[in-house]
């Protein structure tokens, strides 16, 4: 359960004061300015993490891709329509009037509901989302687009790759061979199904590649190959073992001598030789995101705590039992700490409970994620919306208070795509407040970034169907009668996030671009 | 009623064929008709696979009789190879992660998480064996001085043997054995406190952790 409060406020004006003001600058900005958070503890918390940067090489750009798996539509949130606004409210996927919230100079728009259960699951939903949207409308662009796939994988896996946009590589992928030279691992992937595919770039880095990361919460234990388990040799003697481990022992082997060359054994040679690169930079405490306690007793083991486990407790408390949490921590913690330039996260397929209230516990993802809207369509949409951007905005809060170089936040140079398979059905039974929807390849996607043209409804929604349409690419303007394809917004992805794109026959999409 | 022409000269040419290779592998046996300079060909290449996480975990525990539930506990209570570095060591995780297959390629991490499996069970292994050597399973009978140092004695290089055997099915070679003993000799010289337990861990991780000991 998430209790918010303070008034949101947009992100402060003096931030470079805020981010050089350690722990002061850092309260100020989530208790006066964001305000997700009861965070006195705080206030006692240590300067915020700064990352080891290099101010004389060229900043680099951060891709987080959220996945909202199962089909996050868009007629829900951001470009949903009050009843009063269309001519046959009765039968399609409109709201009440008054759960609908705007912004001024804006057309993005919000939901804001509550329900007593979703679907046959007796769980209530109260759902906000024009907190988010106030407090970062400046940086919220929407881009409606039309998808080619109602399976869920495909889909998931076009939404990533622009349906084969640039020769089957991901966004993420396209991030990393750009943005992510010198970094250890500039692409770690925790999503799953099609969000979690590999790309089919057969020319990629092969630096640039995923690295697939099952649990979060564990990751950090295999960035050592010894520290923290008791009794190991010292650093000298370990590196003698394995001295004579790969010089002496498996040259002899009758087995290597026949299977030296298998593609295989050749992959594991270079990721073994790989290994001292993360020993030596200490990752296995650097992203331990959790703090020393009897269940999780680091220092017994002579493993350190997160320096900062207040401020990563304040902004995500549920800190280890939450999966999306967990994620959306290790996501911050990889870019920050130098390790990532594009982090992919997002919701799983099963059903997660808080039950910190033993009495009335709190559904926060449904089966199957999104696509629980084929039994319970609003319900479904408004909770999980709500859970996507509770996350994102105390990852952002992060991001806006940790400093990147010169003054500047890493949120100033970060991008969140929150990509999904595909909308969902427009129309309902006349006049049912909950129902079921199918799958629908109309839709939009959802990009929060200071790069991108914020603020902005790029197409927009047909008042009849509720079907989106597309705009001009250079300029923005609403097309109707023009549909956005999966490659259009890919490739206004990379563009804003300056990848250079030269020979991959994308198209140019400016608008999608904040001007400069 | 004639046969058909084809048929007959298709069966000529696979007698043909026959007769051709069951003399080239003739002569391969015999060693007759070949060069007699040229080196015996390497052994064949056949399919490597990697050892998985629960293979991984049960070999280890058969190879270094160990309680596999308890061989690794990351802090003391968080299960390696089924929990913590399952996907890292090429496990899957259907249920908890969605995820359907085996990882087709090494992570990252899998040589780290490796290493962090081995060390744990090799650290357990020789603990039990100093504690009794008599019923030691890798390092048995092996004797230490008072101040810690390894006894040579027969019972260091059976040690050894014992190890590859459990471990490969084999016998080391020479080399592998003055290589390992060797290494004591370094082992001792780097850290004299405790270098026999050191070395007792070191060679059973180095080995243990070997491409022979991850693939198949």
């Amino acid at each position: 359960m998430i209790r918010r409060t303070k008034k949101p406020e947009p992100f402060a004006l003096d931030r470079r004061r805020l981010l050089r003001g350690g722990a002061s600058g850092l309260s100020t900005l989530l208790l006066g300015a964001s305000g997700p958070f009861s965070l006195s503890a705080c206030l006692k918390s240590g300067e915020v993490q700064k990352g080891k940067i290099n101010s004389s090489e060229a900043p680099r750009k951060f891709l987080f891709v959220f996945g909202a798996m199962g089909g996050a539509s868009i007629n829900d949130s951001f470009l949903a329509r009050r009843e009063s606004e269309v001519k046959t409210p009765s039968i399609l996927n409109v709201f009440p009037d008054q759960l609908i919230k705007g912004i001024d100079g804006s057309d993005l728009r919000a939901v804001d509901m509550a329900a007593d259960a979703i679907g046959a699951l007796p769980f209530p939903v109260k759902a906000v989302q024009s907190r988010f949207l106030s407090k970062y409308h400046q940086d919220i662009m929407v881009a409606t687009v039309s998808g080619t796939s109602v399976a869920h994988p495909t889909a998931q896996f076009r939404s990533v790759t622009g349906h084969d946009a640039w020769n089957g590589r991901t966004l993420q992928e396209a991030v990393a061979a750009h943005h992510g030279k010198g970094l250890l691992l500039p692409n770690i992937n925790m999503a799953t199904v099609g969000y979690a595919e590999h790309g089919t770039d057969a020319s990629l880095p092969s630096y640039a590649i995923a690295e697939t990361i099952a649990d979060p919460a564990f990751f950090p234990f295999g960035m050592h190959g010894y520290k923290g388990i008791q009794g190991a040799p010292s650093d000298k003697l370990m590196n003698m073992a394995r001295n004579l481990r790969d010089q002496q022992l498996e040259p002899q082997s009758p087995f290597v001598q026949a299977n030296r060359s298998n593609a295989l054994i050749q992959e594991w040679i270079a990721a073994r030789s790989r290994q001292r690169l993360f020993e030596d930079s200490d990752l296995i405490n650097r992203l331990n995101p959790f703090e020393d306690s009897k269940d999780l007793p680091f220092k017994d083991f002579n493993l350190e705590p997160n320096k900062d486990s207040e401020l990563l407790r304040a902004a995500f408390p549920d800190l280890g039992a939450d999966p999306l949490q967990t994620q959306a921590c290790l996501a911050y913690l990889s870019i920050t700490q130098g390790l990532t330039c594009t982090a992919t996260f997002g919701l799983g397929m099963n059903v997660s409970v808080d039950g910190k209230d033993i009495d009335s516990p709190l559904l926060t993802n449904t089966p199957t994620a999104f696509d629980y809207s084929h039994n319970a369509h609003r319900s479904t949409q408004a909770l999980l919306w709500h859970r996507v951007l509770d996350t994102l905005d105390r990852l952002i809060t992060l991001l806006k208070a940790t400093e990147y170089r010169d003054g500047e936040s890493y949120w100033d140079h970060s991008m969140i795509y929150i990509a999904t398979e595909f909308g969902r059905d427009k129309k309902r039974l006349a006049n049912l407040r909950e129902f079921p929807t199918g799958h629908d390849v109309n839709n939009g996607v959802v990009v929060i970034s200071p790069m991108a043209q914020g603020g902005r409804v790029l197409g927009g929604v047909d008042g009849e169907t509720l079907q989106t349409y597309g705009f001009n690419p250079e300029t923005g303007e609403p097309e109707r009668g023009r549909q956005m394809s999966e490659k259009e917004i890919y490739a206004g992805i990379l563009q804003a996030l300056e990848v250079d794109t030269s020979g991959s026959g994308l198209p140019s999409v400016k608008a999608m671009r904040r001007k400069s | 009623m004639f046969p058909n022409i084809f048929y007959m000269i298709f069966m000529c040419s696979m007698v043909l064929s026959s007769c051709l290779r069951d003399r080239k592998v003739a002569h391969q046996l015999t060693g007759e008709g070949q060069d007699s300079r040229v080196e015996a060909a390497p052994p064949s290449q056949g399919q490597v696979k990697r050892k998985r996480s629960s293979l991984l975990k049960n070999s280890l525990a058969k190879i270094l009789a160990l309680d596999p539930k308890g061989m690794c506990l990351e802090l003391g209570r968080l299960p390696c190879a089924d929990v913590v570095h399952k996907v890292s060591l090429g496990g899957m995780d259907a249920y908890g992660n969605a995820q359907y297959r085996y990882p087709e390629h090494a992570a990252a991490t899998s040589a780290m998480s490796l290493d962090r499996l081995v060390l744990s069970a090799c650290s357990q292994r020789a603990g039990l064996d100093l504690l009794n050597p008599a019923r030691a399973v890798i390092f048995k009978d092996v004797e230490l001085s008072v101040d810690g140092r390894l006894m040579k004695t027969e019972a260091v290089a059976q040690a050894i043997q014992t190890l590859y055997q459990r471990a490969f099915l084999r016998n080391p070679t020479e080399g592998e054995v003055q290589s390992l003993l060797d290494f004591y000799e370094a082992v001792y010289a780097e850290q004299s406190i405790g270098a026999a337990r050191n070395w007792m861990v070191l060679s059973c991780y180095s080995v243990l952790t070997s491409l022979e000991a991850g693939f198949y």
